[in-house]
């Protein structure tokens, strides 16, 4: 777990993946776009579909779950 | 060596799992448990290929093959127990053939069909658990809901690339699929994959399997292990269960 900073979860999520670029690889498409098989929750909640613009406060918690579906 | 149930371990059962059953946490109690299992592979591309040739080689008693797919060129990077003589022929009864040659002492059964909402609750019935060798999200979300209705564990895995994941769900005690993902994610064409990718991801699969089944050892029940095959990073995320699930958040499903 680590500490970010931002009013949103996209704003989180950018702080977060420019500490930690191997994250960005890992969500995000070639075009910057969320990849379509992340989930961001916010204290355990969906915040489908507003993955990157849900509202966040002081001591929020935000998990990416990635899905990889091929098999 | 016979137990209550009628079930024995042979003189070349004895020979044949030797090694596994030196284990220590394991040996011929463990070695009878798999034997007197059923397992379902769901799927029957990269991952279930790979899992479904490592339960036979460890003894397990009966193993069911389902799939709905006919073997084509393009498999074969990654589906190991389909061969270029296979082209055209039914995956289930593809790996079949295979299994049956490498482990004549188990039963398996190829079931040629797809896996839709209707049948799928009664295609995993009675089975000890199930593996997911599924290459899409929809499918993966049928059998998540039927193991979760039925209370059979569900060793999920999923590649991509050179990343992956595992994780073990055993209805009522970890989160569900549906507790990660609440909607199935969307996905338009084919993903890219090698082959190492869902050999490693079944492998693992195969050891929570034999774990589950012989009861040792400690499992990723409320763990999804993440690969990344670039990086060679394995990283551990706690997965939380949601409370309103739609899937195990009540209990009718």
């Amino acid at each position: 777990m680590v500490e970010v900073t931002g009013h949103t979860t996209g704003e989180c999520l950018e702080n977060m993946e420019s500490r930690f670029p191997v994250i960005k690889q890992m969500i995000r498409d070639n075009r910057g776009q969320l990849r379509r098989y992340c989930s961001i929750l916010v204290n355990s909640e969906s915040t489908h579909p507003e993955e990157l613009t849900t509202p966040v406060k002081d001591g929020d918690q935000i998990d990416i779950e990635v899905f990889f579906g091929g098999g | 060596m016979e137990d209550k149930d009628g079930h024995m371990l042979t003189k070349d059962d004895l020979t044949r799992y030797e090694r596994q059953i030196l284990y220590t946490d394991f040996g011929e109690e463990g070695q009878k448990k798999l034997k007197q299992s059923h397992v379902v592979v769901a799927g029957l591309g990269g991952l279930g290929c790979s899992a479904s040739l490592h339960l036979a080689c460890a003894g397990i008693g009966h193993v069911t093959l389902i799939d709905c797919d006919r073997v084509e060129l393009s498999n074969l990077n990654r589906q190991v127990l389909h061969y270029e003589e296979d082209i055209g022929e039914r995956k289930p009864f593809s790996a079949a053939q295979k299994l049956a040659k490498l482990n004549s002492s188990i039963e398996v059964t190829p079931v040629f069909k797809s896996i839709t909402e209707r049948n799928a609750r009664e295609i995993i019935k009675g089975a000890n658990l199930v593996i997911d060798g599924m290459d899409n999200f929809k499918t993966r979300f049928i059998v998540n809901k039927a193991c979760v209705a039925e209370g059979i564990p569900f060793i999920h895995g999923g590649v991509h690339g050179l990343f992956g994941e595992v994780t073990t769900i055993i209805p009522g005690r970890t989160p569900c699929l549906a507790c990660i993902f609440p909607e199935v994610p969307q996905r338009k064409g084919s993903l890219p994959v090698f082959g190492v990718t869902p050999a490693l991801i079944a492998i693992l699969q195969v050891t929570e399997a034999i774990k589950l089944l012989a009861g040792f050892g400690s499992l990723l029940a409320g763990k999804m292990l993440y690969s990344n095959g670039e990086t060679m990073d394995f990283t551990f995320r706690n997965l939380v269960k949601n409370q309103n699930c739609k899937v195990c958040g009540t209990k009718d499903v």
